[in-house]
């Protein structure tokens, strides 16, 4: 046993050494991500590696609400001015600042909830902007200290300062590493940077910021599998599950499952008894506040004191460990009190007709 | 078909692909002995497993399957791979292990030349085993073999290491050395 210990010992350090003195820093993950988003058209985007994966651009997320030392309400109006028939419940209390949603560029989404292909804008953008201001108002009408924030995400090339022509030629070559050097100090400016024109917003989901904590979460319409037990009800759900009380004709489960990743993955699943079925799900994470430096660096942050650990873009605040810590907003309960709330299911009235009246997905 | 993944997933698959690249790129360079290679290899392997991450997180097996579709990559490419490679090995295998014990350097050339001599299933087996330190139960898992397949090619594949480097196997001093992985 002694002699197979010490061979294995031998034949390890025997391939270690075959590794020194090797530069394997490569951050290849960009390219994968954009990989993935050519062979599959994502979901909505509300976190900083998704948003990675269509336009190898790194997102951030937007403090909404309610700017610190600001009391009053501005109510968004639509740059468009065309009024969306998809309007948002009248919220009048608490005061919301709503400016953000006036955002102009928001990406395209269709009625089954899928984002269209990387950097495609919405043509009707005053749809999006009364989504938001339907999704803020509902959060504050139950919590009205917290900050909501919309999902965004960079476009390069909508953005004046790269150069477009190296954009261009880094996108033709697939180069991800050549992309980072032409481009990323631009992509960490654009993400902590919400407001800037090249930043593209997108419906449903985005991040919630309390005295507690700050966590991303994302608001989606889908439709069960034919067949499927009923989603939406803990009798036919085999997961750690709490009943969803109905107000309005709302009602579903809220399920708990352990994840890979120190992650703990929540998932409301919430029916009108219509036919209409939404997934509101959450873990406790800011999948959005987080990067490593390889992310913005051509060589992977080689070098660099901070490699290997967690960056928070906003605080600059840093965590070693292989996953970004944990950081809940809500509690549990507080979750529950929001998916229990009138407000929230007015808002997901109003959600539903906003998908209904979407441009059909292409691809179904 | 390829499954779509909800933001949180592609989230979750960014936050482990930026924290396993470079792990996985060392493996992959273990297997091919090229940088770029193992470049290539650990792309494909990532761009796989993203495609799978919506069942593979769900069933907590992500390293092991990360494993599994790093070395389909590596057999993959070495399937289609011309033999020009081999041919320039062979010729670096002929003036290098007389001086393998000299220089690390040289060591290391060795051992890269001495592995790419090898089978690539069982050059595979050797990394996993000897490098990723997996039990012979999880090596067969990621290869998909028996686990009479890889003692067999273990010991066949050491032999013939054994053979090829001749004292440079045998004079690895035993001074500690640090974590090589790269986690």
């Amino acid at each position: 046993m002694e002699t197979e210990h010490s061979e294995n010992e031998r034949m390890h350090r025997l391939l270690g050494g075959a590794l020194d003195d090797v530069d394997l820093d490569a951050n290849v993950v960009p390219a994968v991500l954009a990989g993935y988003d050519r062979g599959v058209r994502t979901r909505r985007y509300q976190a900083a590696g998704a948003a990675l994966a269509v336009l190898a651009v790194t997102v951030g997320t937007a403090t909404l609400l309610p700017r610190s030392g600001s009391g009053t309400t501005r109510p968004a109006t639509s740059t468009t001015g065309k009024p969306s028939e998809t309007t948002a419940p009248v919220i009048k209390k608490p005061a919301v600042d709503l400016s953000r949603c006036a955002h102009e560029r928001w990406a395209r989404m269709y009625s089954d909830g899928m984002t269209a292909p990387s950097g495609t804008l919405s043509e009707d953008p005053a749809a999006e902007q009364a989504d938001c201001r339907a999704l803020l108002s509902a959060f504050a009408a139950v919590f009205p200290d917290a900050t909501i924030t919309p999902a965004y995400f960079g476009v390069l090339e909508l953005d004046p300062r790269v150069d477009q022509s190296k954009v261009k030629q880094d996108r033709a070559k697939d180069s991800a590493p050549d992309l980072m050097r032409d481009t990323g100090t631009e992509q960490l400016y654009l993400s902590t940077h919400p407001d800037d024109p090249a930043n593209v917003y997108q419906t449903g989901g985005g991040t919630i910021v309390t005295p507690a904590g700050r966590e991303s979460f994302g608001v989606y319409v889908f439709k069960p599998a034919a067949g499927d037990a009923s989603p939406a009800d803990c009798d036919t759900v085999t997961a750690d599950c709490t009943p969803i009380a109905g107000s309005g004709g709302w009602h579903g489960a809220l399920t708990s499952k352990t994840a890979p990743m120190d992650t703990v993955d929540k998932t409301a699943i919430l029916t009108d008894g219509h036919g209409n079925f939404v997934r509101v799900t959450f873990n406790g994470k800011d999948s959005t506040g987080w990067y490593t430096v390889g992310a913005y660096a051509a060589d992977g942050g080689a070098g660099d004191p901070n490699r290997g650990k967690w960056i928070n873009r906003w605080t600059g605040k840093l965590a070693p460990g292989n996953w970004p810590p944990a950081t809940p907003a809500l509690t549990d309960a507080q979750w529950l009190q929001l998916l229990e709330s009138t407000a929230f299911h007015t808002y997901l009235d109003s959600f539903v007709k906003y998908h209904a009246k979407l441009p059909a997905d292409p691809l179904h | 078909m390829i499954s779509r993944l909800s933001p949180e997933e592609l989230a979750d698959f960014t936050e482990f692909a930026q924290v396993r690249q470079r792990h996985l790129m060392r493996t992959a360079y273990l297997l091919c002995g090229e940088k770029q290679t193992a470049q290539d290899l650990t792309q494909t392997a990532l761009l796989n497993l993203c495609r799978a991450w919506h069942r593979v997180r769900r069933a907590d097996e992500v390293d092991s399957y990360a494993h599994r579709v790093l070395i389909n990559a590596f057999l993959s490419a070495q399937r289609k791979a011309d033999r020009e490679r081999k041919a320039l090995w062979d010729k670096a295998w002929d003036t290098a292990p007389a001086r393998a014990a000299d220089h690390t350097t040289e060591l290391r050339l060795t051992l890269l030349a001495a592995l790419d001599r090898l089978p690539p299933k069982a050059r595979a087996v050797v990394v996993l085993r000897y490098w990723e330190d997996l039990s012979v139960e999880a090596t067969a898992a990621a290869l998909g073999c028996s686990t009479g397949n890889v003692k067999s090619q273990s010991s066949r594949a050491l032999a013939k290491l054994r053979e090829l480097l001749g004292d440079g196997f045998d004079t690895i001093e035993s001074e500690p050395m640090e974590n090589k992985h790269g986690n």
